[in-house]
């Protein structure tokens, strides 16, 4: 049929996009690796220049894993927010849940150096293990109030706690910010801006089961988003327990979107923009393709973003959140004109 | 003999009465002096020169200073301008969009931590009745007059407590601004009537001009002298050890900062550390960069430079060990400078509530700093001089 | 031929709040397999509420509801979603969802924890679309169809969950005269081929009467009474139960039309 060779086609694309993108994204950088070096470096044959060996093992590779671990985390997280709260504008942030992990970052990032610093700094919270230590805290917090609540109250209300948490988080992250020398000021403007940088292999020891946990979650709540496609009563009548499948899907968009924030920072966009690129590109809502379509793609729009950012051909970087803004922006824009009843694919 | 005394105090009387035939006085102008000129000493025998600080500049009047503070913050587009009027003279009927401060001034208010130290090197300690934050601060006469109240915090920025100000009335206050009116304070100052002055001395990009702002504070206590006197002191020490460094031989290589969530904020090519390494003999891996902020750097960017670079300074000031290093992100462990033992973190002189001294009396005190750095560049010029605001983060040595 | 499908015994129906507000009680009930039953009432009788109760998406405030014998309480909500299906008023959410993939959704209760449709799964549904008649909208998007398509593909849907009992809430509301009177007539086919029981609220009264094989009468007392509409007409209950300040419900004439 015409529809499954299509189908086809754009799995073998999205596939091939993505290991294109992981490669370059080892090739380029602030220094030309030829691409023989790079295949010879991770199949552990070593390079001509030990330096080289250094930047693609300990910088490149677990910068690229980062990117294609919070690419596809924050596509699944953002589709289940969009699908559990009928909002085509639900980003996976929209619980609070980050709200808690930048509340963590900031009294790690703004407070050592301030008072306490020695304090904090015997307790291990130092330089990026330290903030995506306390970010992990601070989202994890976030989310026990959250799940509390969410046995008990409508979706809807889950939704306006979350906002409201943002606001609470802001204001708190002001008053530290007042108190706190302009160095560290920018320490925290720097973590807002995202970054995948950051993150090197023990860190990834822990980033790396948390998002495969949460995508595992993410998989087992399939069946329940899409009952939750015809509406939670329909969906009861299926012989789904709303609660608690409403419960494993903020689980796992909790988890992923936690994940993220802590050890990378807030990185808008990609939540928002890739599960609509899915859904139209694969002219289906069903969770069972949009899941692994968001995966793939979110990896691969990470990758881009963070190859982007590194202004290749010259030196310095830009800020990552800007250019996945800049990215997710026209998406979105030409999803929503592409798609002349979005109205239509998601009444609210 | 009596015709020569004579003929003596004729000429004196002539040439002192020439001297003091007043040019007919224009309508416009008030009457300036109560004392007839010539017999007015000058009021101001000591007028400052300005040898390396460029971002303000003096004039002397008779009667009064013109103080104009040039750039008072980074791409700034205004001046300020004072107009120090030495108590019981009249000002000039032109001020134009200057303040009239009268000097020498009883009581001021610094609101920056880094601006103490001129204050303190004039012994004009007892003139501050207020201060901004106290949690940065350093200096212990300071220290102790916020204990026992002679000096109250009064903060700054938008919250700064103006209640405290007007019960305490500073004649000055002194405050620094970003040209960002949600953070400054100068403008809602003025409003309430205080005479706010600007300080931009990190404007200047050198040490030395920096430095030289304690001539600044001179200006409106009538102390140039004794300010010169400072200065020259530090002045001559520092270009006494930057001779030394100049002929030293060799030139390590240094990497500067370090990085924070995957960007590395490289200070600039004409920035102020970067000004002393160049001084201290040292060769700054970034010194062709032409500018005086940060350049934002990937980690990998920096890595692949400076990896071997022999020796690291001024990181983070929370790290206050090797292992610190280490904990912030392993691959530190990676560069030559930090597995040789290398590094040097500006952070030796911390209070308890993290205000680094470095900023604080560091900035008055550019030959300390630069001794600092010349003792760990090259040891042989500087064997006795014993490391004040820097310490080293080596492997193995454990530190406080 | 007529099993007993559902029971209702005693049972009281409301809603609960902090105060149990009662809608109607003392309710006894038997729903017919095979048959195609229809619950009429004045607006506000409590019609909904009731098929809620009955499929269990709603808990009883009192009484028993018993399918093929075994209490609804009893069965998990999995079991309960193999026997029970509904049809309802309420328009879900508009996505990309092909008429096939909406009928689909309706053997999530037989599929795995993924969700993944079997061969079988996929004969039962082009078994559906055939007995509906909508073949030809397999491919199409849901919501780019009419009224009548999308109340089709819905029943659809809550034939393939292959159901006991099929329940629905107003299936005719907002169709136009053909569609509503396809519709019922379909309906009555499929009690007939299917052998399940089909309990449906309605407020056209008149095709109703014709198309029913029970009604259920529920008036705004509470009061609800069950029979054959010729019992129903002839006994003056419909009539009284629908008079209006203009004339009462012209139920004989259904008599002689039939």
């Amino acid at each position: 049929m015409n529809r499954s060779a299509r189908t086809r086609g754009l799995w073998l694309g999205m596939l091939a996009a993505l290991a294109l993108a992981w490669l370059l994204s080892l090739i380029v950088g602030a220094v030309r690796i030829p691409l023989v070096e790079v295949v010879n470096i991770l199949m552990g044959q070593g390079a001509s220049q030990p330096a080289w060996q250094v930047i693609i093992l300990d910088f490149r590779l677990p910068k690229s894993l980062a990117a294609l671990l919070s690419g596809s985390a924050l596509a699944i997280a953002g589709m289940q927010m969009q699908t559990l709260f009928r909002n085509p504008l639900a980003d996976p942030y929209i619980l609070g849940i980050s709200s808690g992990a930048s509340l963590g970052a900031a009294l790690v990032i703004l407070l050592t150096g301030g008072g306490g610093v020695h304090f904090l700094a015997k307790l291990g919270f130092l330089g990026n293990a330290g903030v995506a230590l306390a970010s992990a805290s601070g989202a994890l917090l976030v989310f026990a109030g959250v799940t509390l609540l969410a046995r008990q109250v409508h979706t809807i209300t889950l939704l306006v706690l979350g906002v409201l948490v943002g606001y609470l988080v802001n204001a708190l992250v002001r008053i530290l910010i007042q108190f706190s020398l302009p160095e560290q000021v920018q320490a925290y403007l720097s973590w807002t801006f995202g970054s995948f940088g950051g993150v090197s292999w023990p860190q990834l020891a822990w980033f790396a089961p948390a998002v495969v946990l949460g995508i595992l979650l993410a998989v087992a709540s399939i069946k329940s988003l899409n009952c939750f496609l015809l509406g939670e009563t329909y969906a009861r009548s299926l012989g789904i327990s709303p609660r608690r499948a409403r419960w494993i899907i903020i689980l796992s968009a909790s988890l992923l979107a936690g994940a993220v924030t802590a050890f990378c920072g807030l990185i808008g966009f990609i939540g928002i923009a890739v599960p609509h690129l899915a859904r139209s590109l694969l002219r289906s809502s069903d969770h069972r393709e949009a899941l692994p379509a968001c995966a793939i793609l979110g990896s691969t729009v990470a990758l881009l973003a963070d190859m982007l950012a590194q202004l290749p051909g010259s030196s310095g970087i830009l800020p990552l959140n800007s250019v996945t803004a800049l990215l997710g922006a026209p998406v979105i824009i030409w999803v929503i004109l592409k798609q002349r009843n979005l109205r239509q694919a998601f009444s609210t | 003999m009596m015709l020569k005394n004579l003929v003596f105090i004729s000429l004196l009387i002539v040439i002192l009465g020439g001297c003091t035939a007043a040019p007919a006085a224009p309508a416009e102008t008030l009457p300036v002096a109560t004392l007839p000129l010539a017999e007015a000493e000058d009021l101001f025998p000591v007028k400052t020169e300005l040898r390396h600080a460029k971002a303000f500049t003096v004039e002397y009047h008779d009667t009064y200073k013109l103080v104009t503070v040039l750039q008072p913050w980074r791409d700034a587009d205004i001046t300020f301008s004072y107009i120090l009027v030495q108590r019981g003279t009249m000002p000039p009927a032109d001020t134009g969009n200057a303040q009239v401060i009268e000097i020498p001034i009883q009581t001021a208010a610094s609101l920056s931590t880094t601006h103490l130290p001129y204050w303190d090197e004039l012994g004009q300690l007892d003139t501050l009745v207020a201060v901004g934050n106290s949690i940065y601060i350093n200096n212990p006469k300071v220290l102790d007059r916020l204990r026992n109240k002679t000096i109250e915090a009064v903060g700054n920025g938008p919250d700064v407590n103006v209640e405290v100000l007007l019960a305490l009335q500073p004649e000055i206050i002194t405050t620094t601004a970003l040209g960002n009116s949600k953070k400054d304070d100068y403008q809602l100052l003025l409003d309430k009537g205080f005479h706010v002055v600007i300080i931009s001395d990190f404007m200047e990009e050198t040490p030395l001009g920096r430095a030289e702002w304690v001539k600044f504070i001179a200006l409106f206590t009538n102390q140039e002298a004794k300010a010169e006197e400072v200065f020259a002191g530090i002045e001559g020490r520092y270009q006494k050890i930057q001779k030394l460094a100049q002929d030293a031989k060799g030139c390590p290589t240094v990497l500067l900062g370090y990085e924070i969530n995957g960007t590395w904020h490289m200070p600039g090519g004409k920035s102020y550390q970067a000004t002393y390494i160049r001084e201290a003999g040292g060769c700054y891996l970034w010194a062709d960069d032409k500018t005086t902020g940060r350049i934002p750097l990937s980690f990998e960017e920096v890595y692949a430079k400076a990896a071997d670079a022999e020796y690291w300074f001024n990181q983070s000031s929370s790290w206050l060990t090797a292992a610190d290093v280490l904990k912030a992100d392993q691959r530190y462990g990676k560069f030559n400078a930090f597995v040789q033992g290398n590094t040097y973190n500006n952070n030796a002189r911390v209070n308890p509530t993290g205000g680094n001294d470095y900023n604080e009396s560091g900035h008055a005190n550019p030959d300390l700093v630069l001794a600092d750095l010349i003792a760990i560049l090259h040891p042989e010029l500087l064997p006795d001089h014993s490391l004040i605001y820097y310490r080293r983060l080596a492997p193995g040595v454990s530190q406080p | 031929m007529s099993v007993t499908c559902l029971e209702a015994r005693n049972l009281a129906i409301g809603y609960h709040s902090r105060i149990a507000k009662v809608v109607a009680s003392g309710i006894n009930l038997s729903l017919f397999s095979g048959q195609l039953t229809c619950l009429v009432g004045p607006n506000g009788s409590g019609k909904s509420t009731l098929l809620r109760t009955l499929s269990g998406l709603q808990k009883t405030l009192a009484g028993d509801v018993l399918l093929n014998g075994v209490p609804l309480r009893n069965l998990s909500a999995s079991q309960r979603a193999r026997k029970i299906s509904v049809v309802l008023t309420e328009h879900f959410p508009p996505s990309n969802l092909t008429v096939r993939q909406v009928i689909a959704l309706g053997r999530l209760p037989y599929t795995d924890w993924l969700g993944t449709l079997t061969e079988d799964d996929e004969r039962i549904v082009d078994d559906v679309l055939d007995k509906l008649e909508i073949e030809a909208l397999a491919g199409r998007f849901f919501h780019q169809l009419s009224d009548g398509e999308r109340q089709k593909t819905m029943i659809a849907r809550a034939l393939a969950q292959q159901p006991d009992l099929m329940i629905l809430d107003e299936p005719t509301a907002f169709l136009d005269w053909p569609n509503r009177v396809a519709v019922l007539m379909k309906l009555k086919e499929l009690a007939r081929t299917t052998g399940a029981a089909f309990l449906l609220c309605s407020h056209d009264l008149e095709l109703v009467c014709q198309v029913a094989d029970v009604l259920w009468v529920m008036e705004r007392s509470g009061m609800l009474t069950c029979g054959s509409p010729r019992e129903l007409i002839e006994s003056g209950l419909l009539a009284r139960v629908f008079a209006t300040p203009y004339g009462e419900f012209p139920a004989r004439r259904l008599l002689l039309e039939r």
